[in-house]
């Protein structure tokens, strides 16, 4: 039973670490950051960014054919110049995800695209299923060990004695 | 979706095998097949319940629900109830030879509702997205079907050696048991 928990220590060590790889990744390169985070740390991008574009904010500028909003997230607003290509997502009232890098020249943030809401908390409990289902089959290896030794001290393979030999 | 499609897949794959093992076991009534048509019932259930779980939380945001009386979905809790109901029976005879011939025709009779999970999205009208790979041709960009494909291989190879490790613990339950003299005349050893 020695090497069967040892396995199973190693298997889990090796999850632990594909959990931490995969939270470092996340909080690396795809955990948006807020407006107040974003002009905290001068951000120059790319970097997401997530907050709400402000009633009243969206407009085009017709010169430079730039589109210019205010985001605000927690009550922190943060002036927007949107560069990328054109998109019905881009609405005013609506909370999304920007691209970009602040800009120190112009004190704003610069942003090239648009990307989805992520859906995190759904994903980690989709993959979560799988605690469970390693669960499940440890119990079952677990009991396929007890029962070989419990058979094996019941000595069912022992020879039978013959008499008459 | 990496999670989901490869949970289903593997379930109605799981239902297949338990289908082909209790029609072998019903023209050679080998009790090793039983065991190995058991075991698929019993792995088959937690991989349906994980496919009709990770359905409900990809619902919630796409769909707004976590349940929606959809034929796909129907169909497929019905699957998981034939399963569950298989296991129960089995549970419930005393007799072990009249245990595996009844499992097995209600596994035969079942099997009629895994073309209907199949096909629910194609007959119907659903809210379940039609078949990505069909004969109309694949409906995923190249950089999901990947992935995905590496997570079926995945979920495949885990369903073979949950079934194979369960199989075992059924025959070793057995063969104690025929050791301790309680089913000596039905385990072949």
């Amino acid at each position: 039973m020695k090497g069967f928990y040892i396995r199973w220590g190693g298997l889990i060590l090796v999850g632990l670490w594909i959990v931490a790889v995969g939270t470092q990744r996340y909080n690396r390169d795809v955990r948006p950051l807020t407006p107040e985070e974003v002009l905290k740390n001068h951000s120059p991008g790319p970097v997401r960014m997530l907050g709400m574009v402000d009633a009243g904010s969206l407009r085009k500028d017709t010169a430079t054919s730039q589109i210019l909003f205010s985001i605000t997230e927690n009550g922190q607003r943060i002036p927007v110049v949107y560069q990328g290509k054109d998109t019905d997502n881009l609405r005013e009232l609506k909370t999304l995800v920007l691209v970009g890098g602040w800009d120190d020249a112009s004190q704003r943030f610069v942003a090239q695209d648009i990307a989805l809401i992520p859906n995190y908390g759904f994903i980690i409990a989709a993959y979560l299923v799988m605690v469970p289902l390693a669960l499940f089959l440890f119990m079952m290896e677990r009991r396929v060990r007890l029962l070989y030794n419990e058979i094996k001290q019941s000595k069912l393979y022992e020879p039978e004695v013959r008499e008459f030999e | 979706m990496y999670v989901h499609v490869p949970f289903a897949s593997t379930s109605m794959a799981a239902y297949a095998v338990l289908t082909v093992a209790s029609l072998w076991y019903l023209w050679k009534r080998d009790p090793l097949i039983d065991n190995l048509a058991h075991a698929t019932a019993g792995v088959g259930v937690f991989f349906t319940s994980g496919a009709l779980f990770t359905g409900s939380v990809w619902g919630k945001p796409t769909w707004n629900t976590w349940w929606t009386w959809d034929a796909r979905l129907v169909s497929f809790t019905i699957l998981l109830l034939i399963l569950i109901g298989y296991l129960m029976l089995r549970t419930f005879v005393e007799d072990k030879e009249r245990e595996a011939r009844y499992a097995a025709i209600l596994a035969i009779v079942g099997a009629v509702d895994l073309p209907i999970v199949h096909f629910s999205v194609e007959w119907w009208r659903t809210l379940h997205q039609p078949l990505s790979i069909s004969q109309r041709g694949i409906a995923i960009a190249g950089v999901m079907l990947y992935p995905l494909i590496f997570m079926s291989v995945g979920f495949y190879l885990l369903l073979t050696y949950m079934v194979g490790v369960r199989t075992q613990m059924l025959y070793l339950k057995q063969l104690l048991e025929a050791k301790k003299g309680r089913l000596l005349g039905e385990v072949h050893l």
